[in-house]
């Protein structure tokens, strides 16, 4: 059976008043990584939250498993697409545990909601974390109940903005660890990145995003290399290959 | 590790419990202790039964006052909760969005112009109450239609000091009736009647009703409206029926009963202290909570001065109030680690 598609864009066309921000067309299946690359004000973040609904559709279709975007209620939504971002600043004394559980939401209070929550935790390893304030957490626990909260909420597809940034490089391989468990498991994951060594690593396709418009998309292998990058960025790029895998790493080729 | 119960770190239950056994506690002690002593049976007797008309008499207003000050403090802690979640500011309160002062002027109007009866000078307090809003929303709203928090508390704090000021006018413009008007701005329970019980139960109830029925949506808009719309809650509906649900009461409550302040604002703070931020526990123990003080601060009110003469309840919340919370911060610094 072919899979259905968890996404679908057709010329969709996301922006903030009357200003266009960028403009994409996209499919994306179970079990999918698509990394969005591109500079500062490219639109990347753009697609993400327009994807979520909070900037509105100006033009085009979005599909989210076959299902019109726009027809959709905000639960309904949200039982179909997750997104983590950096965590806002809580000023009250939630737990852990509670934080995790807000996830369950769109699905409506049920009984099995703190069952799924601990699964959740259990799922990134914090369980130790359960009963502790959220504001008294580190950035790299913060990030995984956050995480956890994204999992417990059991949409099938993630959008991912900078999973881990400001964290570590140990914190770091462990959420990318993790998450790339969740799309082994079938969910698709179309995930913003700075971090073109994850990029590579993680990504079955790259897509490059420039001023709003994609200036190539495909595996990594192709996308990721030093002539598209150095016209993305504007720098020059070179690659070495990863010692275990040999993915390409390409990184800047300049001297400081 | 055991998966927890969403309040094993608190024992809500014994809280709940506790707090409703205050709450009983202080309201037939309100009921039954005042300047006129009678045996507590007698007085409950003579609630139903009006052979001593003066006994019926006092008892009828003893349990009219007791139910005033009680839903006033339970819609001031309800409305403070609200607050602090809905502009995500521990420190806003139900007059944060300048209502309360809105409501004063209206009063202060009525007094200047020489109205005294109580009903229509909450009529006057609820019409600037409402003006005030209005023009709190209208400065505070954005193109697209939306409210932030910084701009509404702004807004609120600049239509605030403005009314404030014209207070302070009417205030040295008017002779004979300033002590009524100061009086009246301290708050106080005195002299009201059923009407102002009914009138008041009009504007406080759907904020009861909303609240049991958007707790949850509370917890999530307490943590950001982008972050509450990407989990599926209608941000701007919920925010609109929360915001005027909770001014309509704290509008009323400054209407029957003048400027009550504290209540709203450390209520919900002592709550969290021992139940955490979950609104499924904070909202109904803050209930119980803001009536059992405001009962008690009533019962002070009117029993304190040794010469017979009451106080403003206001004066009473205030002199109690800032000094716990002071020492609150004081000496739970790790508890409320959590403040930004």
């Amino acid at each position: 059976m072919a899979s259905l598609n968890l996404l679908t864009a057709r010329n969709a066309v996301f922006g903030y008043g009357q200003k266009e921000v960028v403009r994409f067309s996209l499919d994306l299946k179970a079990g999918e990584w698509v990394s969005l690359l591109g500079p500062n004000g490219a639109g990347k973040s753009t697609i993400l939250y327009g994807l979520v609904g909070l900037l509105p559709l100006k033009a085009g279709e979005v599909y989210l498993q076959g299902e019109r975007l726009s027809k959709l209620s905000p639960k309904e939504r949200a039982k179909r697409v997750a997104l983590m971002r950096q965590m806002p600043g809580i000023s009250y004394p939630f737990t852990a545990f509670e934080i995790v559980l807000q996830g369950r939401y769109p699905h409506g209070p049920s009984k099995a909601d703190e069952e799924i929550a601990w699964q959740a935790l259990q799922k990134v390893g914090a369980t130790h974390l359960a009963e502790r304030p959220f504001a008294s957490l580190s950035g790299g626990e913060r990030q995984k109940i956050w995480l956890a909260r994204v999992i417990a909420q059991q949409t099938p597809l993630l959008l991912l903005d900078e999973p881990a940034s400001h964290l570590d490089p140990a914190v770091s391989h462990e959420i990318y660890q993790l998450l790339k468990k969740l799309c082994a498991e079938g969910k698709a994951v179309l995930c913003v990145l700075h971090d073109l060594v994850y990029a590579s690593l993680m990504s079955t396709r790259v897509i490059l995003l420039k001023k709003g418009q994609f200036l190539a998309a495909g595996p990594p292998e192709e996308v990721l290399c030093p002539e598209l990058l150095g016209k993305l960025f504007g720098v020059p790029f070179s690659l070495i290959n990863h010692p275990i895998n040999g993915k390409p790493l390409p990184f800047p080729s300049i001297s400081l | 590790m055991e998966k927890p119960q969403v309040f094993s770190r608190s024992p809500w239950k014994l809280w709940g419990v506790l707090a409703l056994f205050f709450f009983l506690g202080a309201f037939f002690f309100s009921f039954f202790v005042g300047r006129f002593k009678a045996p507590p049976g007698a007085l409950l007797k003579a609630l139903f039964e009006s052979q001593d008309l003066t006994l019926h008499t006092i008892a009828k207003l003893r349990l009219i006052r007791t139910l005033l000050a009680a839903s006033v403090g339970m819609a001031l802690a309800l409305s403070g909760a609200v607050f602090q979640a809905l502009l995500r500011n521990p420190l806003a309160e139900p007059y944060t969005l300048g209502v309360a002062t809105g409501a004063a002027f209206g009063a202060t109007l009525a007094l200047f112009i020489g109205v005294t009866s109580g009903f229509f000078l909450s009529l006057f307090a609820m019409a600037g109450a409402g003006l005030t809003l209005l023009v709190v929303i209208y400065l505070s709203r954005t193109e697209a239609g939306a409210f932030r928090p910084a701009t509404l508390i702004l807004a609120g704090l600049v239509v605030s000091s403005f009314l404030s000021a014209a207070i302070s006018l009417l205030k040295s413009l008017a002779d004979e009736s300033v002590s009524a008007i100061v009086f009246w701005l301290l708050g106080s329970f005195s002299g009201r009647g059923p009407q102002e019980l009914f009138f008041l139960w009009i504007y406080i109830w759907p904020l009861f009703v909303v609240a049991w029925y958007f707790w949850r949506e509370l917890d999530l808009l307490s943590l950001g409206d982008e972050e509450a719309f990407e989990l599926g809650v209608p941000v701007t509906k919920v925010r609109a029926i929360f915001t005027l649900s909770a001014c309509m009461a704290a509008a009323a409550c400054v209407a029957v009963s003048g400027v009550i302040g504290f209540i709203g604002l450390i209520v919900p703070h002592l709550v969290r202290l021992t139940c955490g931020a979950r609104h499924q526990f904070l909202l109904p123990l803050s209930i119980l909570l803001g009536a059992t003080l405001l009962i008690f601060s009533d019962l002070g009110a009117r029993i304190l001065l040794p010469t017979g003469e009451e106080l403003p309840v206001g004066v009473i919340t205030a002199i109690f109030g800032a000094p716990f919370f002071a020492w609150l911060l004081k000496r739970k610094k790790k508890e409320i680690e959590w403040l930004p």
